[in-house]
């Protein structure tokens, strides 16, 4: 990635951001979507100047001074993060692997808590204890260790399509100008492909107009409207729709997992 | 119980509801709401618009080949729950609710609701 790229890319993730707080710290992920170790790289990304981050999740927390993309020093950790523990208080340098690979396993354990990742953000200590005199530990790194590729960021629509699979027996995404879709029943995905080619036009202009408009995530359920009596819903997000038939004994399900996927 | 008496018990059965409706689809108004509904007649009747949308206030199905029972509308922050009275189906019960709902007690409470209402009514 190129530092004109990193720059483009630090500016569209921060315009995007839904800035929620809970307990005075900002929330990242909700620990479904966005994935947690991503977003605690994203957020480090995002930080160009040089702070301390201390990020959360249940009664865990890890605490490092960051500065430009890399990681200057570990402040604290809490004691569950066992990799850590030796290297509270030290400048981290990447010319050390075992270093590089104890502060990524503790970022990895600590995305793997599922539990929502809140931020802390403030100034840094001292630069003595800030590790301003070392070389830091880059990002590109850290990335490259837990095998992550910054530009490959997952769509929600996509990750809510795959997590909800088990909750819908068709499912047709609109994306880039085309229909695409998928299904175990071929009837039931020819039904919601007549729905997308009959009435859908008029269903979303009908719907923008007494909703408002459909830039921000919305999910819509009607039921029974197929053959069989399934229910078809509707999400739209980040410039895409899908619809999804399935049963009313999944309707809850799949809000809950809109919910999870769709808000912090 | 009187409309309002109904509604208001399922609000106080289920606070994260703020308001409970009790609308005309085919004249596009709300005709009774909980007392507890903080919406004026112009926000009641945007919700009763947007709900008409949904189940096909004028007969036609909006999406698929019938027109739909019920319809829930969610956004970050806000649900709106919309059933169908099946008596009478051109009135519904409308609803407005924080997410932290309990879809599946709300659905099953709020549609044995709108059947005492329509068989009063």
């Amino acid at each position: 990635m190129t530092h004109d790229d990193a720059i483009a890319g630090n500016l569209a993730a921060l315009g995007a951001r839904q800035t929620v707080f809970r307990d005075g710290k900002r929330v990242i992920s909700n620990g479904c979507f966005p994935p947690p170790l991503p977003a605690i790289l994203q957020e480090i990304a995002t930080t160009v100047l040089q702070r301390q981050l201390c990020f959360h999740a249940g009664d865990s927390h890890l605490a490092l001074v960051v500065s430009e993309r890399r990681l200057m020093s570990l402040v604290s950790a809490s004691s569950d993060l066992a990799e850590a523990q030796p290297l509270i208080g030290t400048a981290l340098s990447h010319d050390q692997p075992e270093v590089l690979e104890a502060v990524a396993a503790a970022m990895v354990r600590l995305a793997q808590m599922e539990q929502p990742v809140l931020v802390e953000t403030g100034f840094a200590a001292a630069a003595a204890d800030s590790g301003l005199g070392s070389l830091g530990l880059p990002l590109t790194m850290l990335e490259e260790i837990m095998d992550l590729d910054p530009a490959e960021q997952e769509r929600p629509m996509a990750f809510f399509i795959d997590a909800s699979a088990e909750l819908y027996a068709a499912c047709l995404l609109h994306s880039g100008g085309a229909w695409m879709g998928a299904a175990a029943d071929q009837a039931v995905l020819t039904e919601l492909q007549q729905i997308a080619e009959v009435q859908w036009e008029r269903f979303q202009a009908s719907f923008a107009k007494h909703a408002g408009p459909l830039e921000t995530p919305r999910l819509v359920s009607l039921g029974p409207v197929l053959e069989g009596g399934l229910c078809v819903s509707v999400v739209w997000a980040g410039g895409e729709c899908a619809l999804f038939a399935h049963s009313r004994d999944d309707l809850a399900a799949l809000h809950g997992m809109w919910q999870r996927v769709f808000t912090l | 119980m009187t409309v309002s008496e109904e509604l208001d018990a399922l609000h106080g059965q289920f606070p994260a509801c703020g308001t409970v409706a009790y609308a005309d689809l085919a004249a596009g108004m709300v005709l009774v709401a909980n007392s507890q509904s903080t919406l004026d007649r112009h926000a009641l009747d945007k919700l009763c618009a947007q709900a008409g949308c949904l189940l096909g206030g004028d007969g036609t199905p909006p999406l698929g080949a019938a027109a739909p029972d019920f319809a829930l509308a969610r956004e970050t922050g806000r649900l709106l729950l919309a059933f169908k009275s099946p008596q009478q189906p051109t009135d519904a019960l409308l609803c407005l609710a924080a997410p932290e709902l309990d879809l599946a007690a709300f659905q099953i409470a709020a549609q044995a609701c709108l059947v005492r209402i329509s068989a009063e009514g």
